[in-house]
């Protein structure tokens, strides 16, 4: 099964239709699970508007792969259960964002050999092929030392209330 | 004498992304008294077992009415409320919270969405001057003049 995602804000038609046609040509042969908000409405494909946090787990962690924006909600989910994950941003110019961060974001990355991207359908198309063979590299990126920052920053705001 | 007494620790996030970042980050105010501050009603059961939520709407800067009954809606709960600290990673929403906070007396933490890769959000740069505590999560963009600190990322 492949998992579909546009996260939960503004539509991403542009994504869903893409993936749609793709199925219906025969382009994926697998079984894709969708969530993609109460815009265009796949016919190829079983979807959900919007799946809460562990059902969402469940498909992420039940799928092949991932099919997604380039937003970070998912992609911190499929680095968590590390799952490979084809990304497509969503762009400012067919208003499907306030401005272009995710098309760095998917740029930055890819280039971490986190995720793939594609930025159309015909790109889409061509990197399902790789998918099969793509494993994301591991982060290593201190989680802890953050957390560890905002901790103290607190414990000291509270012992500045005497 | 030292004493110490939890603070009262306001978090806020845009249902989505920036709310999976924030709640990464959890172990940092578990022994601090929580309430949130979010945008859909889809996330309000969740947050709702770890502090009293509050959901505000979203906003950006494309819909000034939806960012002025935001910014209303965000005044009435700090007011409220009465924060120590507001700790938001983004976005519109997040910052108007943060504002109020500051307004009211209370520390502010900005955590700036590891989305942003080439530059610091819109938001962050706008509240970065009032912040006590400015995080980057990418090492190519801190900025030791303007207090932008890097300790790491979410992912």
């Amino acid at each position: 099964m492949i998992f579909l995602t546009i996260g939960t804000q503004e539509p991403f038609d542009r994504l869903i239709r893409s993936v749609d046609e793709l199925v219906e040509e025969g382009a994926i042969a697998d079984d894709v699970v969708g969530q993609t908000g109460s815009g265009y409405r796949p016919m190829h494909f079983t979807s959900y508007p919007i799946l809460d946090k562990s059902e969402f787990e469940r498909c992420m962690e039940q799928s092949r792969f991932v099919i997604s924006h380039a937003g970070m909600g998912s992609i911190i989910t499929a680095v968590t259960l590390q799952k490979p994950m084809l990304v497509m941003p969503r762009l400012h110019k067919y208003r499907e964002h306030v401005n272009d961060h995710q098309f760095h974001t998917a740029l930055r990355f890819e280039e971490l050999g986190v995720v793939v991207t594609a930025r159309d359908k015909q790109e889409l198309k061509e990197k399902l092929q790789v998918m099969p063979y793509f494993k994301p590299a591991r982060r290593n990126c201190d989680t802890d030392t953050l957390i560890r920052r905002i901790a103290d920053f607190l414990h000291e705001q509270s012992i500045l209330k005497v | 004498m030292v004493i110490q007494r939890p603070l009262k620790v306001c978090l806020a996030a845009s249902a989505g992304g920036h709310l999976v970042q924030l709640l990464k980050l959890a172990p940092s105010w578990q022994q601090q008294e929580t309430i949130f501050i979010s945008t859909l009603s889809a996330v309000a059961k969740q947050l709702g077992s770890m502090g009293r939520t509050y959901i505000v709407g979203d906003c950006n800067r494309q819909h000034p009415l939806r960012t002025a009954a935001v910014l209303w809606r965000c005044l009435q709960v700090i007011r409220r409320e009465r924060p120590d600290v507001v700790i938001s990673t983004g976005a519109a929403p997040g910052l108007l919270a943060c504002f109020w906070g500051k307004l009211f007396g209370a520390r502010v933490i900005w955590i700036d969405s590891i989305a942003n890769t080439t530059r610091l959000s819109l938001s962050g740069r706008m509240i970065r001057p009032w912040c006590n505590l400015c995080l980057t999560q990418w090492q190519h963009l801190m900025d030791e003049a303007k207090h932008i600190e890097y300790q790491g990322s979410v992912v």
